[in-house]
């Protein structure tokens, strides 16, 4: 048993108490010296910023986040189209009611989500300024950060206005206080947009391999510049950047088929300018499962969008005129028929064709699920239309997907520089042209000649809200042409259609809970999160809040 | 008189005295007159003075005479034969006069052969019992069935006493048969109970610490033994969030919530090492220990501050091979269900609410009629979801098998089980097998080898693509209308529900449990009281997973009312994985113990080093061609393949001391620490010294009890101080550093994933481990001779560097999340204590019963916490309980527009009369995030109690524990509040809304959806979690031994249990421990379950 006593004494003495017997190298992470020397791994952070783009106008910006409540699209919130049977979703709940304030939940992740994204930037720029890699390599690391890190603050912008400009990673031992900073004003920000834009488009590659479509080009660039512009009121500067990108000799054109632009088949073509890209399985979206009717002939979705008839209206018929300019090709009968082609692209209405099934909004189908629920409150349509453009028909609802999420397209680019340059110096020849080439596109004859620059508005705007419809732009074009307060005054529409005689009956009625409550002293700008304001007493909170 | 009078044989005497009754013919002394005076003295002292009065002797047979019995009596010169008749006679004694002055003593009584068998409360023969006859010499001890013969004089007592347990008197009184059931002394003084790393004399423990026999729990319907203590044992804190087979295991914390991180719970001992308990069979277990305060707890260093639970496994004893069989049966129910409303009232009271909301009815005349009269089932459904899915007979079982025995040489204990708990529903159950087997062998007068194996087998079964908790979100969701529903008239599914929990493919997990532990003590003859011993265990946890999803198909009525199959159309999926963990542990101890007169010492060391090595890996396919479920049968394209895998490491070493000093039993004293490392922290930051003192003082040693309150059996003060630690966090904060992940898509049509690369946390180069001050009081006792025991403790503690998230001192902008820091200070106090009562009664009836209540409530000392909370005193967390729960103050209902015009402006949503109306707290007229205050204590109940009450008469046993919790409460949101939330259905109780009419509903104005005000978190919804339960009720019968002797069956008893029969609680329509999840919070959790059972003990 000596042999024991040995054992038990050497466990003591071996079980010394150095430090080293404790070493553990944590398996799995990296250092700093083996990120920021290579720039192989460089391009692995900057992959991951990439990453960190947000979902994109066809899901909420507010949230960022796939569940139950997010990928309620922004058109939602505006008039273009009411949520869906579902209550307790984003635009229902916390916008149409108009109760949002600085902690509604579902506003709060996004100002954390984007500096976040804007520190990543700043952290790869600081690092690759220093390096000692080669100039090619700096300067394309370097524009690609500089433009995404412009993209996040455009985003935080477009909801808060002026925000805090923070350029450099943040480290609270080094400094100290100098980590809490106030608003800059939305002048600065803007001003700081254009500057990083031009700056970023000068090492931007004009085009990307297939391999790498996805990435910045000088064209998004330019187009974050653009709509930045044009969202400021600068008509000469948008009219000018934008112009840019028409001449930049990129291969820029309209894609023959509007309705085609957002299919898988057809990602990246001559008409992106620059998207989010999903791939299924990969990085899968989800919007099918919410943004198809009730029921398809391939599954069942929770219809959350929901067109309404003032969308609807907005559509022209064959002849350039809308319904309620008395167009001769409206028939009551059958209202659907003769209108501008990007309405069937846009949209689904009672008796069309989708997924291969008829889609009936109509009452009195038995078992229709997808029929108007007139109180809004069931489980069924709210308005009597459902959103058909974006979708892609081959996808079938609530299994992964892959669609990219268009952010800039050369049709939108044509409507901003037609918009621009109207305001700028009135109405021109390359005006017409650039509304013509979409109209044209959606078979519509060309704009009237002779405008005066207050119809031409009216008729860009017009075009831009058909142009545009779900892809996310019209909230932020309500607010900038500050005419919300008057077009959220009027109740939202929807169809109502009943079958009398075996003929269907067309009327026109309030949408269930189609009402949106819009405060003009405050409801201009979002609310910036309780929690912001809490942790840095610099920033100052938005008027009304 | 002389002692061999008094030893002689009993044949002996019989002989001897039959001859002298028929040759008694002297009378010589019978009229020989003596003097005596006597009161209360013994009869065979009385017989001395006789003896010496009258110059006889007496002779008799010790066993038949009572020499102890009390005897009185006054003669003045009176004839012996009439004073020896009028003292014997009361004695059924007779006395007949010898020759040569010999007195011989006869008893009118007859001996008799007494047979019996001695168990325990649960019917299980009890070996080793002595059974002593009163005022008599004899005594035997039961053998290893329990049994013992004795030959006696019919009228004699027996004495029935055994370790651990209360002795008993039994009155023989003519009897021949006896069966003695004997209650266990949990507090006798010579109870030794287990401690960290070592074991100590219960009597002379200075620490705090509570225990509990596994005999008491082992035949609970309860999967894990977590659900157990919960109200046996002072000082644990419970709560068990779900009802869920395999996720149903209660949090246990000792003496509350300490920290506030995440690792709070108590650590987990099995038999010295540290193991996850709850996957033990109840079975398998001998005893456990729960150590409270420092004193108890310093041997664990760094791992101890939260409590620490010591399970003990059973091993053999000497004596005959015996085996033991034990086995139940039950059906499981939610304990609570909310009665929903049937489509008829819901689709009325939808109008009702549409017309609230100013919009038309849903519902027309007509419709209605439909689902009153369930005509057109098809088109109008009617379903109770919860009914016609979930399983309210859901069947679970247990059966266990032990053999234990061995000499004084080799000892062994082996067991084998088998549990089987059903979910809600059939495709959903847990299945373990528990195999143990223990050997201990002397292999030398003072070595002793012992070698420990267990495995447990672990089975959960879920379907392929739903859980539990997603079958209830929809049960508790779905409205009875819904169109797609349950199943049509002809059975087809409407809805996923049904073919997602019995067609949807398989989700199966497997866990192995390998424990393993070699120990060898060496007692050194060289030093008397010196042993060493080594301990090695090698512990393998290793579980797969296998996942197969198949599509499923549901239909739809088409417009010509034909019936339309849907079927899912993503192909087969199959995932698999496997994950392992390896833990070591070598433990060298020096232990010492020797008493120097009335100098008792012990000591100990140990030395101890622990490594965990974790690996797992993972692969899928999906797009099953062919629904083959194995990994080669999938795609072939390698787009569907995925995999992955990740190892990691750990590392601790410490070093345990613990000295113990005495003196006579009546001051104690003991120092114990630990001197700790671990690998979470920097170098130079990684080891900490744990110290701990405790003082004892056996009051009822003190003369001044001992002599005058003799019904004093035990009385102890004891006090303790020290410092102990608790891991947090996770590993390697100190480190700046970098992860990948699966990132970005670049492509378009034909998209690549690429990689990407994350920062991690800012580190914090000085993180390190919690440290908690513990102060402990205490007083136990034991009075009347251990009918009554009772044990309280006062206790506080200081928890500081508790690691908290900085995020709230750093703006958003920030944009990185920072390592934690060691800034959180939090204190813990309260106080815990049990009193116990044990009684047997002559007639066969014995009883006992108990008390235990467990108080502990932190209070945040330091945290951090932004301006906007702390400056509002309602609002601060700061001197709060941690998880004290914020919200608006309701006060009623808006009871007229009036009212909501002249109210503070509250804009959550538009106001209609009956929305709740909430307090202005700081009176600026508005209501907004500042009027928020406290309006409920945290979930997490601070308040514990148990009564046990346990009968036994002829051969009934009844027990029951009726266990309690409050101070706890929970908000309920969204379904589970509001009625018709995103469409769902509602509960009766809902019914009682605000109208008009009805202004002091219980519910505000009912919308078709609810509005924002009335999902604001406020005191509306707050409700409290207390509550009472009948935790466990138990009938059991054991039927006689002489029936059942014959079958060569020892033992055989019947029982019927239940677990969770009767809960009393402020909520009618759920489960008290609702938990504190999003999904427990709109009541769409697991539901608890309660348990019957039927089963049936036996040993041979």
């Amino acid at each position: 048993m000596k042999n024991l006593t040995y054992i038990i004494f050497a466990l003591f003495l071996f079980v010394g108490c150095k430090d080293s017997l404790l070493d553990v190298t944590p398996s799995g992470q990296l250092t700093d010296e083996i990120i920021w020397s290579s720039p192989a791994n460089v391009g692995l952070f900057l992959n991951d910023i990439y990453n960190s783009l947000n979902p994109g106008p066809q899901s909420t910006v507010f949230t960022n986040l796939p569940s139950e409540i997010s990928n309620d699209p922004l058109d939602n919130f505006s008039d273009n189209s009411i949520s869906g049977p579902l209550a307790g979703i984003p635009s229902y709940v916390n916008f149409a009611q108009g109760s949002y304030g600085p902690s509604t939940p579902i506003f709060t992740p996004h100002w954390g989500n984007m500096y976040k994204a804007i520190r990543k930037c700043n952290l790869l720029i600081e690092h690759v300024t220093v390096s000692t890699f080669d100039d090619a390599t700096k300067k394309s690391m370097l524009s690609q950060a500089r433009f995404l890190r412009a993209y996040f603050y455009k985003q935080l912008m477009d909801l808060y206005g002026g925000v805090p400009i923070i350029t450099k990673s943040l480290d609270q031992a080094t400094d100290g206080d100098a980590i809490f900073s106030a608003r800059n004003t939305y002048g600065e920000c803007v001003a700081f947009i254009q500057k990083e834009c031009d700056e970023a488009a000068v090492d931007l590659p004009l085009t990307v391999s297939a391999a790498n479509a996805g990435r910045a080009t000088k064209g998004a660039a330019w187009a974050l510049k653009g709509e930045q512009e044009l969202y400021a009121g600068k008509w000469a500067d948008a009219a000018a950047t934008n112009l840019k990108i028409m001449n930049a000799g990129a291969g820029y054109d309209l894609f023959s088929d509007y309705a085609g632009i957002f299919y898988v088949a057809n990602e990246n073509n001559k008409e992106v300018i620059f998207d989010i890209q999903y791939a299924a399985n990969l990085r899968p979206e989800v919007k099918e499962g919410y943004w198809n009717p009730v029921k398809t002939a391939d599954g069942t979705s929770f219809g959350s969008v929901n067109p309404t008839q003032d969308l609807v209206d907005s559509y022209e018929f064959l002849d350039g005129k809308t319904e309620a300019e008395g167009s001769a090709l409206f028939d009551p009968a059958n209202p659907y028929t003769n209108r501008d082609k990007r309405f069937a692209a846009s949209i689904i209405y009672d008796g069309s064709t989708w997924k291969n099934g008829i889609i009936y909004t109509r009452l009195g189908v038995a078992n229709n699920p997808n029929e108007l629920d007139e109180p809004g409150a069931g489980n069924k349509g709210r308005t009597g239309y459902w959103i058909r453009k974006i979708l892609d028909p081959t996808i079938v609802p609530r299994v992964s997907a892959g669609a990219n999420s268009v952010i800039w397209r050369y049709g939108e680019i044509l409507l901003n520089y037609a918009e621009a340059k109207n305001e700028a110096s009135g109405p021109d020849q390359s005006i017409y042209d650039a509304i013509n080439k979409l109209r044209t596109r959606g078979g519509l004859p060309n704009l009237p000649t002779g405008l005066s620059q207050a119809e031409l508005r009216e008729r860009i705007r017009r075009e831009r809200r058909v142009e545009l419809a779900f892809e996310g732009k019209r909230l932020f074009d309500l607010q900038r042409w500050r005419i919300a307060e008057t077009v959220f005054s009027q109740p939202l529409r929807a169809m109502k259609i009943t079958i009398v005689g075996g003929k269907p009956v067309y009327q026109k009625i309030n949408a269930g809970g189609g009402k949106i409550n819009f405060d003009k002293s405050k409801n201009y700008l979002f609310p910036i999160p309780a929690s912001v304001i809490a942790q840095n007493p610099k920033i100052t909170q938005n008027p009304g809040y | 008189m002389k002692q061999f009078q008094k030893t002689m044989k009993l044949a002996f005497i019989a002989v001897f005295l039959i001859c002298m009754q028929v040759s008694a013919k002297v009378y010589s002394q019978k009229d020989k007159k003596i003097s005596i005076d006597f009161k209360g003295i013994k009869l065979a002292k009385a017989l001395d003075k006789i003896e010496a009065a009258s110059g006889c002797r007496f002779f008799y047979n010790a066993q038949m005479v009572p020499l102890n019995q009390l005897v009185s009596f006054t003669a003045s010169e009176e004839e012996l034969g009439e004073v020896l008749s009028a003292i014997l006679a009361p004695l059924n004694l007779q006395f007949s006069l010898m020759p040569n002055k010999v007195i011989a003593l006869t008893s009118n009584r007859k001996s008799v052969v007494v047979t019996g068998i001695v168990k325990d409360t649960k019917g299980l023969p009890l070996p080793g019992v002595t059974v002593k006859v009163k005022d008599a010499k004899k005594e035997m001890v039961t053998n290893i069935n329990g049994r013992f013969q004795l030959e006696v004089a019919d009228n004699a007592v027996l004495q029935i006493s055994s370790i651990g347990y209360q002795s008993q008197e039994i009155n023989l009184n003519g009897k021949n048969s006896l069966e003695v059931v004997l209650l266990e002394d949990n507090k006798n003084l010579n109870e030794v109970v287990i401690v960290g790393y070592g074991t100590q004399k219960k009597a002379s423990t200075t620490a705090a610490i509570s225990t509990l026999k596994g005999d008491d729990i082992n035949q609970l319907p309860v999967a894990s033994i977590n659900n157990a203590l919960a109200g046996r044992v002072s000082g644990v804190l419970a709560f068990q969030a779900s009802g869920e087979p395999g996720a149903d295991v209660s949090s246990i914390r000792v003496r509350g919530v300490g920290t506030t991180g995440a690792r709070n719970s108590a650590l987990t001992i099995v038999d010295g090492i540290p193991r996850n308990i709850s996957q033990l069979s109840p079975n398998e277990i001998e005893s456990i220990t729960v150590l409270k305060d420092a004193a108890a707890i310093a041997p664990y260093g760094l791992a101890g501050a939260n409590g620490v639970i010591l399970v003990t496994t059973k091993r053999g004893k000497d004596g005959k091979v015996a085996m033991g069989f034990d086995t139940w049966f039950g059906i499981q129910r939610p304990t609570r269900t909310p009665d929903y409303l049937n489509s008829y009232d819901f689709a009325r009271t939808l109008n009702a609410a549409n017309i609230n909301a100013g919009i038309a009815p849903q519902y027309s005349d007509a419709v209605l009629q439909k689902y009153l009269d369930h005509s057109d089932p098809d088109h109008y459904p009617d379903h109770d979801w919860v009914k016609e899915v979930i399983d309210f007979n859901a069947p679970m079982s247990s059966q266990n098998l032990t053999f234990s025995g061995g000499s004084e040489k080799v000892r062994f204990f082996s067991s084998v089980g088998r549990l089987y708990q059903q979910g809600s529903v059939n495709t959903i159950n847990y299945t373990r097998y528990n195999l143990a087997t223990n050997v201990d062998v002397n292999a030398t007068k003072t070595t002793l080898i012992s070698l420990d194996l267990k495995g447990t087998l672990e089975t959960t079964k879920n379907p392929g693509s739903t859980s539990g908790v997603s079958i209830y979100t929809s049960v508790t969701k779905n409205p009875p209308l819904l169109n797609t529903q349950l199943q049509f008239s002809n059975g087809l599914p409407g809805n996923s529900l049904l073919p997602s929990i019995y067609d949807s493919g398989y989700n199966k997990k497997d866990v192995n449990n390998l424990l393993t532990q070699l120990s060898i003590e060496q007692k050194l003859p060289f030093v008397p009281g010196l042993a060493l011993k080594a301990v090695a265990a090698y512990d393998k946890r290793y579980g797969t997973n296998k996942q197969w999803q198949v599509p499923t198909t549901t239909y739809a009525l088409n417009a010509a009312d034909k019936f339309i199959p849907t079927t899912g159309t993503t192909p087969p999926s199959l995932s698999q994985g496997f994950n392992q963990t390896i833990n070591t542990t070598i433990q060298g101890y020096i232990t010492y113990k020797r008493n120097f007169g009335k100098h008792n010492i012990s000591a100990l060391a140990v030395a101890e080093q622990r490594q965990g090595d974790s690996t797992s890996f993972g692969a899928s396919r999906i797009n099953y061609q062919v629904p083959l479920d194995e990994l080669d049968q999938g795609s072939s394209n390698k787009n569907d393949f995925d995999n992955s895998g990740a190892s990691s490491r750990s590392k601790q070493i410490g070093f345990v001391y613990r000295v113990s000093y005495d003196f006579n039993q009546k001051y104690l004293a003991e120092f114990s620490g630990r001197y700790d490392g671990h690998y979470f922290f920097a170098p130079g930051k990684r080891f900490a010294f744990f110290p701990a003192v405790s003082l004892g003082w056996r009051l009822s040693e003190e003369s001044f009890i001992k002599d005058n309150l003799r019904w004093v059996t035990n009385l102890k003060l004891r006090g303790s101080y020290g410092k102990s630690g608790n891991l947090a966090g996770s590993a390697f904060q100190y480190l700046n550093s970098y992860n990948l992940n699966s990132s970005y898509v670049f492509g378009g049509s034909t998209p690549t994933q690429v990689s990407g690369i994350i920062e991690r946390p800012e580190p914090n180069v000085n993180i390190t481990w919690e440290t908690a001050k513990k102060l402990d009081i205490g007083i136990e006792g034991s009075l009347f001779g251990g009918i009554l025991n009772f044990e309280a403790d006062y206790f506080k503690e200081r928890r500081s560097d508790m690691l908290v998230q900085p995020t709230a001192l750093l703006p958003v902008e920030y944009g990185i999340g920072v390592s934690q820091v060691n800034g959180g200070i939090m204190n813990n106090q309260g106080v815990d204590f049990s009193v116990n009562a044990s009684h047997g009664f002559s007639n066969g009836l014995a009883l006992n019963g108990g008390f235990n209540f467990s108080y502990a409530k932190n209070v945040l000392v330091q945290t951090f916490e932004n301006a906007s909370t702390y400056n509002n005193p309602n609002r601060r967390l700061t001197g709060r309980p941690l998880g004290t729960q914020f919200g608006y103050q309701a006060i009623g209902y808006f009871q007229s527009q009036a009212e909501i015009d002249a109210a503070p402006k509250q804009t959550f949503s538009a106001l209609k009369p009956g929305d709740i109306r909430y307090a202005d707290l700081n009176g600026d007229n508005k209501i907004d995030e500042n009027d928020q205050t406290v309006i409920g204590p945290p979930a997490f109940p601070q308040i514990i109690y148990g009564f046990t009450l346990g009968l036994n008469f002829k051969g009934f046993d009844l027990n029951m524990l009726w266990q309690g919790a409050a101070q706890s409460s929970f908000q309920l949101t969204n379904e589970a509040s509001n009625p018709f939330f995103n469409g769902a259905k509602i509960f009766k109780e809902q019914l009682d809304y605000w109208t008009p009419d009805n202004r002091d509903a219980a519910y505000p104005i009912i919308l078709p959806s609810p509005s924002n005000n009335s999902q604001v978190v406020s005191s509306f919804w707050q409700k409290s979690g207390d509550y009472l339960r009948l935790k466990n009720l138990e009938l059991g019968y054991s039927i006689p031994s002489a029936v059942i002797h014959k079958l060569k069956i020892n033992t055989f008893r019947v029982y019927a249990a239940s677990q969770n029969l009767l809960t009393f609680s402020s909520q009618k329509f759920l489960d008290p421990e609702i938990g504190t999840s999003g999904a427990s919070s709109r009541a769409r959790y697991y539901f608890q379950q309660k348990v019957f059972t039927f089963g049936v003990n036996a040993t041979f």
